[in-house]
């Protein structure tokens, strides 16, 4: 069997087949229903097509390069031609495949396919009189051949990138369509916009789901497979705005679910379109004003037009070259001949940098100058930019002596002053610039006679006073107490600050309350040495006195040589370990900061050791109660203590105060006396409570426990 | 090193190699088919930037009040006396129809309604509800828009956070902050075009994070800078003591130069933005310090800001600080205020909160205005979502929650082409569901867009092989609320 059917025999009698498939396929693919692996094989023609190009223009190199002749060997040669044109008999199945489905336009592809089918033929017709070695007929169908499949696959990509893919990047259109109310047409200035970027996609030449075209007006009219698009008699039975208002899940819904919808404003313009008979050349301003379409047509328009501005527009190189990064000059908007300037970085402001935009003094509308430091004289050269209509010269230091200049300016609608000290002498000099809609003044040292005086000149003018002084007295902050830690072991400096400079600060360190007959005055860091009560406040004129500032000093005389936990505190609350409680580092309120260790599946035991015999006064537990974050006072807490030779011994057993409500964050501060004995080690176990009372939103749950430090003295 | 320095002089290493092998090749051979416009980006994004902006703004630059940790909008805007009148009694079915709920009040088995423990009177020409709260933010009722009837899609804070700033719930997109630098860049060459401000707040407080700031997949210039609360607002940007501003100078162009060799041998578009961002900062060195002075600041601005304006980190001192930004043209200054996710404690909390921003919010509407600069300055304030018409926990009079609630709650916006003095869309007798003018957050994306004279349609960037906007695939401006 083997010696019968060789290699090349196969692959011939497959060649037969195909050819014979192909003409089947060709005149009979429009009436075929394509099975679905079909159709996955037809959309492998795009991929499968790149071999048998690839193949055959390297065989017509080998062919007409003598060095390389394909004569070397014949077998090699043959096969390998063989299986070129199977394959590209199978991309031309494929392709006929992939053209049963629908979408495709029928110029286009008509060509392309009777140029693939040709080219098929062509190249076995080569391979045909090269295997019979009449190389004289072989050589012109090896060059109709290439120049085939240039064709074809010129075809072939337009059909799927589009008309002008190639030279695309040559034409550089502006893709700016903006056009005045005026000339703007129904079709091509406000639907065409909208197919373009929501339907055409699917619906153009190269592409024609349905067979629907919408890119001109013929083809919209024409409708696709299922009939007309546009209904003129009944217009809300058009197809298109139906397919446009089913729901979005439903088949036949478009743009199909996946792609941009048509927003609100594009559906009712299209849906205003067709019932005010869908012209397509009408002008707008030829729509009568009630119209709908046109009323929501002119919005589109609205947009564009802020104020029309007759004069011609500054060159790109001028605005250019004027920009930099302490001036920048910008159109107001995209294609608006007037300009707006602004000035930044008072340090690098001079006052010939207002000179230079003389190239622009007919387009410049809108000139900021906040901030920079001008001289009354630079407000003359203002008046040269004759279209200005917005001029911001707040905080310019100016004193108004040349604002009349600015009356030549006609445009000019908007100016503002504020935060300059104005002269009061000039005040006659701002009342001339009556053009003006709205002006700034607030902070300018103008009295109320001087602003009515003012109101009075310029009767048109908005004039925005701005925030008045009520004479309500309003309350000081607290003062800021910066101290390196609310922990220390000898002494500890203590500096009080206010932003306002010239507030008295007042202190107390007995705990009771500054106000204005109980207070030191703060002069200077405080110096403590002893556990102290610091509270402060904030007097000063015009204001009311400020609430207290809190906050307590305590001493750590004694630290333990070594310590430990029975216990880890809970994964999240664990701070630095144990070294968080001898850290002299007090936590604030915010218990996830680190400074606070958290128990509440175990006790709190901690385990501390004296090196030698230490006489020990006191050991003192910081602790945070924060109810609503179910944190509360421990439910029962022991202090043992062993001194030399004896067992562990019992010193102190409490049950702190347990509370009866939620209650504000705070810190607590739990002090047992050691009565100054000689100590070696000391323990102090802390229960969290176990169950929480039935006030409380986690009723019996566990609570916890929060510890920031413990203080031996 | 020796391999690394091999590679540089080849111009190669594996990555690049790599990269290059599979762009050259796997993209000549099947991009063109599967993706026809791949070798089109470019084209495709300068015209996206060329077209900018769409049209005439009527806002220039945006400052956003964030209210983190959502305020409640029935302590605020919204006011609801059936809640007082029902007080204690169950929310009907027919009202929350199935609305999902958080794991922190799910397992709660009633719903009690509770109305608002503050008063509320009407002000302003639209005779607008505003809580005794507020009384600073009454008296400029006449100048903002207060808006009852937004809606969002997240109800817990992250997400809904990130979806208020990227317009996705997940990380990884760019901040809307980052969009309007992408879309318009800076104003001013010597700022960020985009800052972030933060306070703590005196509520229980959620977290800010630095992905909601993030340029995503923008340029990491379009990031946002967080200033700090400290006296130096801006970290590291002082020179060392002794270092003169011309040696800062001869450094930075001899790094430049050597940047700039780096780039021409690897072509890495973030060397360039390296060199950018040193020159910007050299730029900053100057224009930050002036700024952000308030030394200068007449009394009347610390009686309007309140004192804590002089607290660097406080919201009243992020207002006015975001005033003389916002004033030196950085087009986007991002506030955070955080503490106010009243979970329980609500009247004490809210009480507290209130009077940390209403001042200071009102103040900073009256300033620009009064310097002529509200009409080009959009300012909004609001929170991630609203909160619950019933008690989280146990109800008392004097004391309850508001779990989240995300299908209505309340904002105001001002100037910046927006209409003032206006209340628009209006909830349910119960304030828990719109039944006028609902207002998503892509709408509202939307909206700030097109007052930034961008169509939010057309600003896009194409990443990861889709083109990506701010409003994703939806959002309508919403006109009723423009001049």
């Amino acid at each position: 069997m083997s010696k019968i059917l060789k290699y090349p025999t196969v692959l011939q009698s497959l060649l037969i087949v195909i050819h014979g498939l192909c003409l089947v396929l060709v005149f009979g693919h429009e009436r075929l229903e394509i099975p679905l692996l079909l159709e996955f094989i037809g959309r492998t023609h795009p991929l499968i097509l790149h071999f048998p190009i690839v193949l055959l223009l390297l065989l017509a190199l080998l062919f007409w390069n003598p060095n390389l002749s394909l004569l070397d060997n014949p077998k090699l040669s043959k096969n390998l031609f063989l299986v070129t044109l199977l394959l590209t008999g199978g991309t031309v199945m494929a392709g006929l495949f992939l053209a049963a489905e629908e979408g495709y336009v029928r110029d286009e592809f008509f060509l392309h396919q009777w140029t693939g089918i040709a080219l098929f033929w062509i190249a076995t017709l080569w391979f045909i009189f090269w295997t019979k070695k009449q190389h004289a007929i072989a050589r012109p169908f090896s060059v109709v051949t290439v120049i085939m499949i240039i064709v074809t696959g010129h075809l072939g990509a337009t059909m799927t990138h589009g008309d002008d893919f190639l030279l695309a990047p040559f034409k550089k259109e502006s893709r700016l369509n903006k056009v005045d109310l005026e000339e703007a047409v129904s079709f091509d200035h406000v639907i065409k916009p909208i197919l373009e970027q929501k339907c055409i996609s699917c619906h153009k030449a190269s592409k024609q789901k349905g067979d629907l075209r919408l890119d001109a007006e013929s083809y919209i009219l024409a409708g696709g497979k299922n009939g007309p698009v546009i209904d003129k008699e009944n217009p809300g039975l058009s197809s298109i705005i139906q397919r446009i208002l089913l729901p979005l899940d439903d088949e036949e819904h478009m743009p199909p679910k996946g792609k941009a919808q048509l927003n609100e404003e594009e559906v009712n313009l299209m849906m205003a379109w067709i019932e005010e008979s869908a012209h397509f050349d009408t002008k707008l301003v030829n729509y009568p004003e009630e119209s709908r379409f046109f009323q929501l047509a002119k919005e589109i328009f609205a947009e564009n037009v802020v104020s029309t501005y007759q004069f011609p527009p500054a060159t790109a190189k001028t605005i250019e070259k004027l920009n930099h990064d302490y001036r920048v000059i910008q159109a107001l908007y995209p294609n608006s001949p007037a300009l707006r300037a602004a000035f930044f970085g008072r340090s690098n402001f001079k006052s010939e940098h207002i000179d230079e935009l003389s190239d622009i003094r007919i387009q410049l509308v809108d000139l900021n100058l906040a901030n920079m430091p001008l001289k009354d004289e630079d407000i003359k050269k203002l008046s040269n930019f004759t279209h200005l209509e917005r001029l911001n010269l707040n905080e310019t230091g100016i004193t108004g002596s040349f604002l009349d200049e600015l009356k030549v300016l006609d445009h000019l609608s908007s100016l503002s002053l504020t935060g300059n000290k104005l002269n009061i002498q000039n005040l006659s000099k701002i009342g001339e610039l009556v053009q003006l809609e709205k002006l700034f003044i607030w902070n300018t040292g103008l009295d109320q006679t001087a602003i009515s005086a003012l109101k009075k000149s310029l009767p048109k003018t908005l004039i925005e006073t701005g925030f008045e002084d009520d004479g309500q007295l309003y309350q000081l902050n607290p003062p800021i107490i910066q101290a390196s830690s609310g922990i220390f072991h000898e002494k500890i400096d203590v500096n009080i600050k206010h932003p306002i400079g010239s507030v008295g600060i007042f202190y107390t360190l007995d705990n009771s309350l500054p106000d204005s007959s109980n207070y030191i005055l703060y002069d200077g860091p405080i110096i403590l040495e002893k556990s102290t009560n610091l509270r402060v406040r904030a007097f000063g004129e015009g204001w009311l006195g400020s609430d207290e500032k809190k906050a307590v000093f305590f001493k750590a005389g004694v630290k333990p040589s070594s310590y430990g936990l029975t216990y880890a505190p809970h994964d999240s609350y664990k701070g630095k370990g144990v070294e968080t409680l001898f850290d002299l580092e007090k936590g604030d309120e915010d218990f996830a900061s680190g400074k606070w260790l958290g128990f509440k599946d175990t006790d709190c035991e901690i385990i501390m050791n004296f090196d030698g015999i230490t006489r020990l006064a006191s050991i003192s537990l910081s602790l945070l109660s924060a109810e609503a974050s179910y944190i509360f006072p421990p439910i029962s807490v022991e202090i043992w203590g062993k001194s030399e030779g004896k067992e562990w011994e019992l010193m102190h057993s409490e049950k702190p105060e347990q509370p009866r409500q939620i209650r504000e964050r705070k810190q607590l501060l739990l002090e047992y006396d050691l009565a100054n004995e000689n100590l070696l080690q000391l323990k102090a176990i802390l229960k969290p409570i176990n169950s929480l009372p039935k006030w409380h939103q986690g009723a019996g749950e566990r609570g916890w426990v929060f510890l920031d430090e413990v203080l031996i003295n | 090193m020796e391999k690394e320095q091999i590679e540089h002089s080849l111009g190669h290493n594996r990555r690049k190699f790599l990269s290059k092998v599979s762009l050259g090749v796997g993209s000549l051979a099947l991009g063109s088919l599967l993706i026809p416009d791949l070798f089109t980006k470019k084209p495709d994004e300068d015209a996206i930037m060329a077209a900018l902006p769409h049209f005439a703004p009527k806002a220039k630059r945006i400052i956003y009040l964030f209210q983190n940790g959502a305020p409640s909008q029935l302590e605020t805007f919204d006011y609801k006396p059936l809640l007082n009148q029902q007080i204690g009694k169950e929310l009907p079915e027919s009202i929350r129809m199935g609305q999902r709920l958080t794991g922190m009040t799910s397992g709660q088995n009633s719903f009690p309604l509770v109305g608002s423990y503050f008063g509320f009177q009407q002000y302003g020409q639209a005779r607008a509800w505003i809580s005794d709260l507020f009384p600073h933010t009454s008296k400029i009722v006449d100048d903002i828009c207060i808006i009852k009837s937004m809606h969002t899609d997240a109800i817990n804070h992250d997400p809904a956070l990130t979806f208020f700033q990227t317009g996705a719930q997940v990380g990884n997109r760019p901040s809307m902050g980052s969009w309007l630098s992408y879309g318009l860049g800076s104003e001013n060459n010597n700022l960020p075009a985009f800052c972030v401000l933060l306070s703590r707040g005196k509520g229980n407080g959620q977290g800010v994070y630095s992905k909601l700031w993030t340029n995503g997949f923008l340029d990491s210039v379009h990031q946002g800078v967080q200033f700090s609360a400290s006296e130096d607002p801006v970290l590291y940007l002082k020179d060392p003591k002794g270092m003169k501003r011309e040696d800062r100078r001869r450094m930075l162009d001899k790094i430049a130069e050597m940047n700039q060799i780096n780039y021409e041998s690897f072509g890495d578009p973030e060397i360039t933005a390296k060199i950018q961002q040193y020159e910007m900062a050299f730029r900053m060195q100057t224009a930050v310090p002036e700024v952000t002075d308030i030394s200068k600041e007449p009394d009347s601005i610390i009686k309007m800001y309140g004192p804590d304006c002089l607290i660097p980190g406080t919201y009243a001192a992020n207002c006015l600080l975001a005033r003389k930004l916002s004033e030196s043209g950085v087009r986007f200054v991002q506030l955070y205020h955080q503490g106010w996710d009243q979970h329980d404690n609500l009247p004490t909390e809210m009480a507290k909160q209130a009077k940390d921003v209403d001042q200071a919010s009102a103040a900073l509407i009256q300033d620009l205005k009064q310097r002529g600069l509200l009409d080009e300055t959009l300012v909004i304030w609001g929170g991630e979502f609203g909160r619950t018409n019933y008690c989280q926990g146990k109800i008392q009079l004097d004391n309850y929650g508001r779990d989240h609630h995300p299908r209505a709650f309340s904002i105001w916006m001002a100037g910046g082409g927006v209409k003032p003095g206006i209340v628009y869309g209006e909830t349910d007798e119960f304030g828990y569901n719109i039944v006028e003018n609902p207002i998503h957050v892509h709408d509202f994306h939307a909206t700030i867009l097109h007052q930034m004279g961008i169509d939010h349609e057309k600003l896009t960037y194409k990443h990861l092989g889709r083109r990506y906007r701010l409003t994703d695939v939806h959002g309508h401006v919403v006109k009723d609320i423009l001049v």
